[in-house]
């Protein structure tokens, strides 16, 4: 699945003089199967641009377009129902509902989707947990699990409807080398199954994973690195 | 997981705030039953106590409508007399259907030859009588023997004895009639005959002799036609009876009904202040609650939960816990009013008699659907600002 994004601003009123601008006028095309990573330093509006690209938060000005679909042209149930479906969230602070176990938190997804496909979450769930590694963790509250086990978690939730775009803000932030390396390396199997991935970061380190590295800076944005560079990771 | 499951599991997962709006709608939901009850149990008890009667119009002598209706609500004897002739002077005004006398006595107070303190004792003439003879009638199979009695339902035999002793006199209870939470309960009614064998036996048995005059009785119960106006009828006794004041059935226990309007305003302005007070408390805690759980409301839109989840999910977080609260707040409020029954109606001088299964069922449902609207709309303003709050808006704070 593409995302398109054509001259998207967004504005904040911080009150009535003041307004920020954390995307100014971008334009940003996804191609299906394309892992695109978005580097920037914190503030420099990657959040914002996920958001948008996800239609989490509405632009102030501009298009967007998931597939073909102007995600702002439908209504609010037919965009849930399509990000759910869709789409696949990972979100850069923790994000599993504390008063569910692992298990529940995976299957959360499909509460919200087709009522055949709430019969089957917790098989799934349960499967995507083994495939994590966490088939002795799935009971377990998310304060009982470690910053790992809750980032594997929640990428199985993303998992759950077999979405055909990924969006990761932050994924591997707070956590050890290793980790960091065993959550990149599902993200790359997951892109290698199909699924075009939009991922934001602040660690340039990450690269090598892109097929192809856009800077953010000041809300505008830049292409650092194309597939090639990526691959032999001298992007920047 | 549907809506109801990852409620629950939310209340589980935020214990003390459930706990707070769980008390909040317990103590509600138990003041608004216990209030209630008590305003319906009086009122059941007197509408019981004029059944009881079974007159439309009560007919005393003039100015002893307020000791009358001390007597027949508190079980306070009393002593109100007029001329025998005037049941006939009753009988003889139009719209009268039949008119049956009835003599007030009551026994001694703390006297060895009475085992009953101060009771207040109703005689009937069985020639005329229509208040009490049908229920003796259907229960009893037939009319009272000489020296027997029937009793209000607080009215027993003391516990080791086969009588009941009245002015040294021995009397057999031959039943019970059911409660009215009104004096009635303790009052032993009794023919003239029986009442005329007490008396003789007062003069060799009693520390103080039982004097019934002949020529004199205390009241007298009138039964109107059908399809007459009672209302009229009462009216004509007062122009045609000189010396006497009739009081139509549904307006004996006026003064107390005044009363409990009064009671019932006071009840419901507290209840309303309590109402307001816990509407403004839970409003605040669950916009708190909905606050601090911004992110987590942002995850379930960006997990494709649409503003109508959302919004049903939170309230029906609350409407879980008002459900439980409320039924567990009323079911409480309903055991205490129950067991305080007597102490109740004794405290506030009120008569009370614990409504029907049916009447409580209908104060328990209004009572859940009252804590529900309530915490619905305490709840509805955080609950409806949350789901349509922009999910990455939330997620930036």
């Amino acid at each position: 699945m593409k995302i398109v994004l054509r001259g998207v601003t967004k504005e904040y009123a911080l009150d009535d003089e003041t307004t920020i601008t954390p995307v100014d006028n971008v334009s940003l095309n996804v191609p299906q199967g394309d892992f695109i990573i978005v580097v920037g330093r914190s503030g420099s509006g990657k959040t914002t641009l996920l958001n948008l690209a996800a239609g989490l938060v509405k632009p102030t000005r501009g298009e967007v377009l998931i597939g073909d679909l102007d995600v702002w042209a439908i209504s609010d149930r037919q965009l849930s129902m399509f990000r759910n479906q869709k789409m696949g969230f990972m979100f850069q602070y923790p994000s599993l509902l504390p008063s569910l176990t692992a298990l529940e938190n995976v299957a959360l997804p499909a509460s919200f989707g087709p009522r055949k496909s709430r019969r089957k979450a917790r098989e799934r769930a349960a499967e995507l947990l083994e495939l994590m590694g966490l088939s002795d963790r799935m009971e377990a509250l998310p304060r009982q699990l470690s910053a790992g086990e809750q980032k594997r978690v929640v990428i199985a939730r993303s998992l759950l409807n077999q979405p055909e775009l990924l969006l990761a803000d932050e994924p591997t932030s707070d956590l050890d080398e290793q980790t960091e390396q065993e959550i990149m390396a599902l993200l790359r199997k997951i892109h290698g199954s199909g699924v075009t991935v939009l991922m934001v970061t602040h660690s340039l380190e990450l690269m090598p994973y892109a097929t192809r590295v856009m800077k953010m800076e000041n809300g505008v944005l830049s292409v650092l690195a194309g597939a090639e560079a990526c691959q032999t990771g001298r992007g920047t | 997981m549907n809506v109801i499951t990852l409620a629950l599991k939310n209340i589980r997962g935020s214990s003390f705030r459930s706990l707070i709006i769980f008390l909040c709608v317990m103590g509600v939901a138990g003041f608004f039953l216990s209030t209630t009850l008590i305003i319906r149990g009086a009122e059941h008890s007197l509408d019981a106590g004029l059944e009881r009667l079974g007159a439309d119009i009560v007919v005393v002598p003039a100015g002893a409508e307020s000791k009358i209706e001390t007597a027949l609500l508190m079980g306070k004897p009393t002593q109100i007399w007029m001329p025998k002739e005037k049941a006939a002077e009753v009988i003889g005004v139009p719209g009268v259907a039949q008119v049956s006398a009835q003599v007030y006595l009551n026994s001694l107070y703390d006297a060895p030859c009475c085992s009953v303190s101060e009771m207040f004792l109703v005689i009937f003439d069985p020639e005329t009588d229509f208040t009490i003879r049908p229920w003796l009638e259907k229960e009893l199979g037939g009319d009272l023997n000489l020296n027997d009695v029937i009793g209000g339902s607080y009215v027993f035999t003391p516990p080791g004895e086969k009588y009941i002793r009245l002015y040294g006199h021995h009397l057999t209870l031959r039943g019970n009639l059911q409660a009215t939470g009104t004096g009635l309960d303790q009052t032993m009614f009794m023919t003239m005959e029986t009442a005329q064998a007490m008396a003789m036996t007062s003069r060799t048995q009693a520390e103080q002799r039982l004097e019934i005059d002949p020529d004199l009785i205390s009241a007298v119960m009138v039964q109107v036609l059908p399809e007459t106006d009672a209302h009229k009828v009462t009216l004509q006794i007062l122009l045609d009876v000189l010396g006497v004041t009739p009081i139509e059935s549904p307006k004996l226990f006026g003064t107390y009904r005044d009363q409990m309007t009064g009671l019932l305003w006071g009840f419901l302005a507290v209840l309303g202040i309590g109402w307001g007070l816990s509407v403004a408390l839970i409003g605040l805690v669950f916009s708190m609650a909905v606050n601090e759980r911004r992110r987590e409301v942002s995850v379930l839109r960006a997990l494709g939960a649409s503003r109508g989840f959302v919004l049903q999910s939170l309230l029906a977080e609350v409407g879980l816990l008002a459900l439980g609260a409320s039924a567990l707040g009323i079911s409480i409020g309903a055991v205490v009013i129950y067991l305080l029954r007597d102490f109740i109606a004794t405290s506030m001088e009120i008569p009370f008699l614990f409504p029907s299964l049916a009447s409580f069922m209908t104060l328990f449902i209004g009572g859940v659907a009252l804590a529900l609207a309530t915490v619905t709309l305490a709840a509805l303003i955080p609950a409806l600002r949350a789901s349509r709050e922009e999910p990455a808006l939330a997620m930036r704070e």
